[in-house]
């Protein structure tokens, strides 16, 4: 009974409150992958995210710098604050979107999985798949962590899954829970732990 | 760069997507309006895009990169109505921001940073308002490609990525990502689909429409709508490529230049709502009766359904006079056009609606002042009045009224009957406010002065009336 209220909670408030995050095509990673292309995993707040005006070569473009505030470091040694340096944003009338850019609006808190080097398109590892909203349960405080799309993740071994496919934790107990932010950071935890370093993907 | 073997890097899904059982498509809105953004799309007419992706036909399925594209471009146009996909071919070069071309190129960077190693494509998008204005499609270049149907190999096909990309660039997103299950070229993960769906054909098609012209563009040609036994109806079409009849009125009060019509005759008396929501662009509504466009008679309209929270979609609500025909005109605010969706209720055996028998009217008031709207409505149970959309807290009667008028109460005012039938919204009455006079000026000067400056025309004056009495006082 909880833990139906609790998906249908985490499904209602996912798709009413979530920005929608569009995307391009992209290959999903699994976990192990995404652990080893990222160079920080963190769970983190939107502090701010600011819109500019800027120049590579000659070219004008429109890029959003997002300060994150970091309350958990799960991988890595990230600089404080942590910056993520996007392309696109949107400056008065005028918008550049990469489609599959996240966005980022200042109190968003999510796990994230972060290349350290600035020069990537996107300081995010796999666009969509590197970002996964966290979302408090009005009514018991807890915090569930979400795909991009908004629907609740059930194990951290779905992030591959496409983003129409039921879980299969979920397909074999229907009254599975949804994945806590803790209990997601602690099987990340457990995955760099196993995994070693020199068979990292860098 | 293309045709290396690499390892396999794109997952087959076929078999995964489950029948359509609804609609899913999703679009990229305008995220400038917090209430119902509607898709940002291409203004209607042509987007040319220039491919300079390698002319060589080597690939698979006989094509080189540039016919292959081109030939997904072909793909969507056979099902917009008014926007077609021009292309054009270059040599192979980088994207430029500097010009205005719509570009595919092959990238290894973008903006100086590189891909993301997942990452196989992506499609940068500019956009001024609510219109698209550039889009330049990026294909990972350290990634291997081909061209060719059926399942997915290990070299990608570019003509699959490119349907996808242009989807983007048309204005489509992900139903994946939206959380729906459906078979479409548009969700975000690459599939032994090789086509476009119906899904992804539909979601174009509501934003730029079908080939043609609707067939209820004219009056004389209106649909007739036809209610389910529980007196509603929910209706789709559209108005792109609609025109304006000679003689139509404008629909809330906006010239707009796209209308299609509809045609119902009431059965019996009662109330009816009729609104827009769930079209695709900026709506108008009108409701008439009469037997020729150029002579009908308004019986209700309305542009937004709300000012705040911004919707955009349309919504009237009226009486109906037993065996009347009425002709519903749905058109776009400035002759803004897509798909659209028109919701209709009927309640036979309800109590009828208020009847507004007189409006609020505008006024000027002084700063300082003092003003009142007032409605007169047959009944009505309830009023709330707006200003500028928005409810004014307490003004919950027939009359409004502003003791001590300022500059910051200058706007519109309306007000919301309502009864246990429903609610109707009255005219919009405008508040001007003026600044109060400004104090009396000195006697204006024309001359005179000090300073040594010429004698007046009133000093001559003067002079000449003094000496005009001395004249005839000393005749005396």
């Amino acid at each position: 009974m909880h833990a139906r209220r609790y998906l249908l909670t985490g499904l209602a408030l996912g798709l009413s409150l979530l920005p929608r995050l569009p995307a391009t095509t992209v290959d999903a990673p699994d976990i192990d992958s995404l652990i080893n292309q990222s160079d920080y995993v963190v769970r983190a707040v939107v502090k701010s995210a600011t819109a500019e005006w800027r120049e590579h070569a000659g070219q004008r473009y429109i890029g959003t710098r997002v300060e994150l505030e970091i309350r958990e470091v799960v991988k890595g040694a990230p600089p404080s604050p942590l910056v993520l340096d996007l392309i696109g944003g949107r400056i008065g009338e005028d918008e550049l979107a990469i489609q599959g850019m996240p966005k980022f609006h200042v109190g968003d808190e999510n796990v994230l999985f972060v290349h350290g080097e600035k020069k990537q398109m996107l300081p995010l590892v796999a666009m969509m798949h590197g970002v996964y909203p966290i979302l408090r349960d009005a009514s018991s405080g807890e915090a569930y962590v979400l795909r991009s799309n908004g629907l609740p993740l059930y194990s951290a071994q779905d992030v591959s899954l496409p983003m129409n496919r039921l879980s299969a934790v979920k397909q074999q107990n229907p009254s599975a829970r949804p994945l806590t932010a803790g209990a997601f950071i602690r099987q990340i935890r457990d995955r760099v732990a196993i995994v070693q370093p020199a068979t990292r993907e860098k | 760069m293309k045709n290396k073997t690499l390892p396999l890097v794109l997952c087959v899904l076929a078999g995964l997507l489950a029948a359509i059982s609804a609609w899913s498509f999703t679009y990229i809105t305008d995220q400038r309006d917090s209430g119902t953004p509607l898709p940002l799309k291409w203004p209607p007419g042509s987007v040319a895009i220039q491919i300079k992706l390698g002319s060589t036909a080597n690939l698979s399925d006989g094509t080189s990169f540039n016919t292959s594209a081109q030939a997904a471009a072909q793909m969507w146009n056979t099902h917009l109505g008014n926007l077609q996909i021009t292309t054009s071919f270059a040599p192979e070069g980088p994207a430029s921001e500097s010009n205005t071309l719509n570009e595919l190129v092959f990238a290894s960077d973008i903006f100086g940073k590189a891909f993301d190693g997942n990452t196989v494509a992506v499609t940068t998008v500019w956009s001024r308002g609510n219109e698209r204005t550039r889009a330049d499609i990026l294909y990972n270049s350290a990634r291997t490609w081909d061209s060719y149907d059926g399942p997915t190999r290990s070299a990608i096909d570019l003509q699959r990525v490119t349907l996808h990309e242009l989807g983007h660039l048309l204005g489509l997103d992900h139903p994946d990502e939206a959380g729906q299950s459906v078979q479409a070229i548009m969700n975000s993960r690459i599939s032994s689909l090789d086509s476009l769906a119906s899904d992804d054909i539909t979601g174009a098609q509501n934003i730029y429409g079908p080939a043609g012209q609707p067939a209820n563009d004219s009056f004389v040609n209106a649909a007739i709508i036809t209610l389910s036994p529980n007196n509603t109806a929910t209706l789709g079409g559209y108005n792109t490529n609609a025109t304006k009849q000679a003689g139509e009125p404008n629909h809330a009060d906006n010239a707009g230049g796209r209308s299609v019509w509809w045609r119902w005759t009431a059965p019996a008396a009662g109330p009816v709502t009729i609104d827009l929501r769930g079209s695709y662009f900026d709506t108008t509504l009108g409701v008439y009766t009469g037997t020729a466009v150029n002579s009908l008679t308004a019986i209700a309209s309305n542009d937004d359904l709300s000012a705040s929270p911004h919707i955009q979609a349309s919504s009237v609500t009226f009486n109906a006079v037993a065996g009347t025909n009425y002709f519903i005109a749905v058109d776009g605010f400035d002759a803004d056009c897509a798909g659209l969706t028109l919701n209709f209720s009927f309640s036979p055996t309800g109590p009828l609606l208020p009847v507004i028998t007189s409006q609020p009217v505008s006024a000027t008031v002084t700063t300082g002042g003092s003003v009142s709207f007032s409605v007169t409505a047959t009944g009505a149970t309830g009023y709330q009045w707006t200003f500028n959309g928005g409810n004014i807290g307490g003004a919950t009667g027939a009359t409004h009224t502003i003791s001590s008028v300022t500059a910051a109460n200058a706007g519109s005012y309306r007000v919301i009957v309502s009864n246990a039938a429903g609610s109707l919204s009255s005219d919009t009455a405008t508040l001007t406010v003026n600044a109060p006079p400004a104090p009396p000026a000195p006697p204006p000067s024309s001359g005179g002065g000090g300073g040594g400056g010429a004698p007046s025309f009133w000093f001559y004056g003067a002079l000449s009336l003094l000496g005009l009495a001395r004249l005839l006082l000393s005749r005396r």
